[in-house]
């Protein structure tokens, strides 16, 4: 058994095309500076005692978004009549967030843990009063929603099994997806975190998740149907697009009035934190996200095929930038600001951006998602064939 | 037995002997501090705010402030952070995973983290034996020496210790005690009350 796994990733590695040799360097450049952050400790990032969280749970949120959002978009053909031209794509959307998504966002967790060499704790010790349990929670039964409904996708196209139950899968798997907005409790649970301790949060991140996931399954279903896995019509692919932007839509009409209710009040914690995103420190990131979201709506909704894999592309990087502005503008507007000992106070001059090591962890982390991506559509059967069995 | 810290805002002359008292008491490491002293006023340490003659200077003590409803501990996923006798919210630093939820959940940003194995100015260890070592990747706070409180004395930083005399404790089921009677006696407001923390630290105006 041993050869022939050996063989098997032998025959692997040789056939290996650029694009996953470049994963897996990236990937291996991200595992040297995760134990180089495990030696000397989180000091090699750039976070502190009032930016504790950084770029790490601006990942995990996203991963965490696209897992629940591919799981949303995997159930809906199923449950809706309006939805029944996109059952071919529940499979791959199922499998990708049930398992590349999710292993993501734990990567993501496990990177920012101070003490990872404890997170058994989070199966023996789990507390369900913290909202980061839920998370665990809703991670854990993503995975489990994400490969049952694969498995029963391909029992039902094999005739081993009826509509009705992959309806009733479908189903759960839908209610699964929502509990994304259950991790969006860890910020709007937070009473000493104004900015986020509002029930928009909740929407918006819904709205984030399945923005996240479709401009990633665009890219992943073109892919696939260039190399004839799936047959994607350009009428389907288009409607997916403007889905996408309708949701990019909703997100931007969210953000503008975060930011006019703050300026509105013209003085006041949500007025500085508005103040600072619109042209203070925080501006920089804050109009890459207004642009990343704006040009992904305008590459999605347009009628040039090319314009939409652009548009992918920068809507889950609007969405990265939603989530880490999200994180940014209330922890550099905390509660109690009074000035104090240099290492606690929150410097007019300041503002966070991730350091090498912190970088090079989530540019492995990410390059080794697409890695497994790229092997899993490798392996994947023709879902055309396995619908026609 | 519910603990409570007074001090007095009218006293505090910002001398940080409180924050220095707590640091040797708990044998810190660089660059933490549990117990900080805070200025009111301009934007920087020991700086005035507003303009000459009616510019303003004055302090704020801040530590951690054993809420009674505490947000951080219904916020610790594997219950790290727990409330013990009295009232007062302690961390288990063996159980800490570091995932410092505790401190976005916290309104006073009081507590640490230990970004670095703890290092220390002096080769000798300091304060009480019965601190624990402090971890690397956890996260910490005052813990209003409880191991004193076992012992039937004051945390470090109250009592005696201030020059100002502006910092009491005591428990406020006690009607006798030197914090119930003052607490009687003279205005005090509590930070941030309307995040229904109902936080242990009061502050006399």
């Amino acid at each position: 058994m041993l050869m022939s796994w050996t063989r098997e990733i032998a025959k692997v590695i040789h056939s290996m095309s650029m694009g996953m040799w470049i994963s897996l360097s990236l990937s291996v450049i991200g595992i040297g500076c995760w134990i180089i952050q495990m030696i000397l400790g989180m000091q090699v990032t750039n976070l502190d005692n009032f930016n504790a969280w950084g770029v790490y749970i601006a990942g995990f949120v996203l991963a965490t978004g696209i897992a629940a959002g591919c799981l949303l978009f995997s159930a809906f053909p199923w449950l809706f009549a309006w939805g029944e031209n996109y059952r071919k794509y529940s499979f791959i959307s199922a499998l990708f967030g049930g398992s590349i998504a999710v292993m993501a966002a734990g990567l993501f967790v496990l990177a920012d843990l101070g003490s990872p060499e404890r997170i058994w704790l989070f199966v023996t010790k789990l507390r369900l009063s913290s909202p980061l349990a839920w998370d665990a929670v809703s991670l854990a039964s993503f995975i489990i929603l994400g490969i049952c409904f694969a498995r029963i996708l391909c029992s039902y196209y094999k005739n081993k099994t009826t509509l009705n139950r992959v309806r009733s899968m479908a189903l759960a798997v839908f209610t699964g997806g929502l509990l994304v907005t259950l991790t969006s409790f860890a910020f709007a649970g937070q009473v000493g975190r104004p900015l986020w301790n509002n029930a928009g949060q909740t929407l918006s991140f819904l709205f984030a998740a399945i923005i996240a996931s479709l401009c990633v399954l665009i890219p992943v279903f073109s892919w696939l149907a260039k190399n004839k896995k799936i047959d994607l019509k350009q009428q389907i692919l288009a409607k997916i697009c403007n889905m996408t932007a309708m949701f990019i839509l909703g997100e931007l009409i969210f953000v503008f009035s975060e930011i006019l209710i703050g300026l509105y009040a013209g003085a006041g914690e949500d007025y500085a934190a508005a103040k600072w995103l619109l042209s203070g420190n925080g501006a920089i990131f804050f109009w890459i996200e207004m642009t990343c979201l704006l040009s992904a709506f305008l590459f999605l909704i347009s009628s040039n095929v090319k314009f939409h894999l652009l548009g992918g592309l920068f809507g889950l990087a609007g969405v990265f930038f939603i989530k880490y502005n999200m994180l940014q503008s209330q922890l550099m507007h905390p509660l109690i600001s009074n000035s104090g000992p240099f290492i606690y106070t929150i410097r007019a001059d300041y503002f966070y951006i991730p350091s090498f090591i912190e970088t090079g962890i989530c540019v492995g982390i990410v390059a080794f998602s697409v890695f497994v991506c790229q092997i899993g559509m490798r392996y994947l059967p023709k879902i055309d064939d396995m619908e026609k069995a | 037995m519910r603990y409570a810290l007074v001090i007095d805002l009218a006293r505090c002359i910002g001398c940080m002997t409180c924050s220095v008292a707590c640091k040797l008491e708990n044998n810190l490491p660089d660059g933490t501090w549990w117990n900080r002293v805070l200025t009111v006023g301009g934007a920087s340490m020991d700086t005035a705010g507003g303009r000459f003659p009616t510019s303003t200077l004055s302090y704020l003590p801040i530590q951690c402030q054993h809420c009674e409803n505490p947000p951080c501990v219904k916020a610790c996923p594997v219950g790290a952070t727990y409330q013990g006798a009295g009232g007062i919210v302690l961390q288990d630093y063996d159980r800490c995973i570091g995932c410092r939820t505790c401190m976005m959940a916290c309104p006073y940003s009081a507590r640490t983290f230990n970004m670095k194995k703890p290092a220390y100015s002096v080769d000798v260890k300091l304060g009480d034996a019965m601190v624990p070592e402090h971890q690397r990747g956890v996260v910490e706070k005052c813990t209003l020496c409880f191991h004193r409180l076992a012992r039937g004395e004051q945390p470090a930083c109250a009592g005696d210790i201030c020059p100002a005399r502006a910092r009491l404790f005591g428990d406020l089921d006690n009607p006798y005690s030197e914090v119930s009677k003052i607490l009687h006696k003279r205005p005090f407001t509590r930070l941030h009350e309307d995040k229904g923390t109902s936080p242990r630290i009061y502050y006399l105006k």
